[in-house]
């Protein structure tokens, strides 16, 4: 793991988000520091997932409305995507016919190929170790949740991005998740989920999000 | 370098777990061999018709393989987690439409000579048309993938890429079949293939990685 704390923030400054000419996202605001959480809440279809997707980079935003900071510099947004960003969607990112670890040494080679060899100890850490040879298609939507965090851990990445990640996870699974975002956070990492009421992190801002705007 | 490399690898062992591959290449076999049986037996017939023939089953086969396509990797997030490297997005469509064409194409041309053989074609008829096969998959491979890649988002939109390709797939028909068939205008028609692969290498990729991008919005 690297031991340099990342030094990545974040400012999002009137964001706005359009779907099929549809408004979604108007007026977003705020700004998060390095080590900092910020839990993005709101009912259903208050567009809380195109505000990460947006932030990841997959829709069409104002270059001036999303900014990334390594210290004081502004950073390239190609930059940004290829070596400080790790999305986790509600699809995992898992491909369903290759084995648990074949998965896990897939994204070790395209993302971070020197730490291949953490594969078995990430996977234990998550608790799959047991099924590392399963076709991932025949796992629970836990398991493939537990497996998509190996992909943040096995990549040091400064920015978590992630959508609902509590869900289908059970209580241990959950407090596994804390337990990483907390230690994400300790060196440094900046972290923007999206969650329901029951799924918060330590001491994290939340930002409350209504259909048109932000508060 | 080496991430596409082992992209494509990577690529190329996911496409082998599906069904495209053995189910292009099955078809092209059983077709190639049913052919006599609904043709007749007539040799100077069967000879005759093998390049055409050959080439239809090719298109067929391609056709065959698109079934999918881009799909699990747009519902399983994968290409979320593709864009989030330092391949650029059309550079990861390039890999994607090659390691498409190794795995549904490329056994199509080598299944191409014993088929050219039983349907009793020569031996130089038998090797131009793997060879035009060579040549003109590509195009096949690559705008085929490119109209998958289009149709990603919708459900059931195999059906839609089949009647789409309809129309690109017929240069590549007509002078796939001429080059295979030989005489004058041969070398024409494979120039003419290769010209059409070639555009379709270095357009397709763009414009699947712009349909992917907008799939993902």
């Amino acid at each position: 793991m690297g031991t340099q704390p990342y030094q990545i923030s974040l400012q999002i400054h009137d964001l706005g988000v359009e779907r099929a000419g549809r408004h979604i996202l108007a007026g977003v605001n705020f700004s998060i520091a390095p080590g900092d959480a910020l839990v993005l809440r709101g009912t259903n279809g208050a567009g809380k997932t195109s505000l990460l997707r947006a932030l990841a980079g997959f829709s069409r935003v104002q270059e001036e409305e999303i900014t990334f900071l390594h210290g004081a510099e502004p950073m390239e947004r190609d930059d940004i995507a290829a070596t400080h960003l790790h999305y986790l969607g509600h699809e995992n990112g898992v491909s369903l016919k290759l084995s648990v670890m074949e998965n896990i040494v897939s994204w070790a080679q395209l993302l971070a190929p020197e730490n291949a060899a953490q594969a078995p100890d990430l996977l234990e850490k998550v608790g799959l170790s047991l099924m590392a040879k399963e076709r991932v298609g025949r796992l629970s939507a836990g398991q493939k949740r537990r497996l998509a965090l190996t992909r943040l851990l096995i990549a040091p990445r400064a920015v978590w991005l992630m959508d609902e990640p509590a869900t289908a996870l059970d209580r241990e699974g959950q407090a596994l998740l804390t337990e990483l975002c907390q230690a994400h956070r300790a060196r440094g990492g900046v972290i923007v989920l999206t969650a329901h009421e029951g799924f918060s992190l330590p001491d994290a801002r939340g930002l409350q999000l209504s259909t048109g705007g932000a508060e | 370098m080496n991430a596409s490399f082992t992209l494509l690898r990577q690529e190329i062992r996911l496409r082998l777990r599906g069904s495209a591959g053995p189910a292009a290449l099955g078809l092209f076999i059983l077709a190639g061999a049913l052919a006599p049986l609904s043709l007749g037996t007539n040799d100077d017939l069967l000879a005759t018709v093998a390049p055409g023939l050959l080439w239809i089953f090719a298109c067929l086969a391609a056709l065959l393989g698109l079934e999918g396509l881009f799909q699990d990797d747009l519902s399983e997030g994968r290409f979320a987690v593709l864009r989030l490297t330092s391949l650029p997005l059309w550079l990861v469509m390039l890999l994607m439409m090659l390691a498409y064409w190794i795995v549904v194409c490329a056994p199509v041309l080598i299944a191409a000579i014993p088929i050219g053989f039983l349907l009793g074609a020569d031996i130089s008829t038998t090797l131009r048309l793997s060879l035009s096969l060579g040549v003109g998959t590509p195009a096949l491979a690559f705008i085929g993938a490119c109209l998958a890649a289009i149709c990603a988002g919708l459900p059931r939109g195999t059906g839609l890429v089949i009647f789409l390709a309809l129309p690109f797939f017929a240069p590549a028909l007509i002078f796939g079949a001429r080059a295979a068939t030989g005489g004058d205008d041969m070398i024409a028609a494979f120039m003419f293939l290769s010209a059409f692969s070639l555009i379709a290498l270095a357009t397709c990729p763009f414009i699947a990685a712009a349909a992917i991008r907008q799939n993902m919005e």
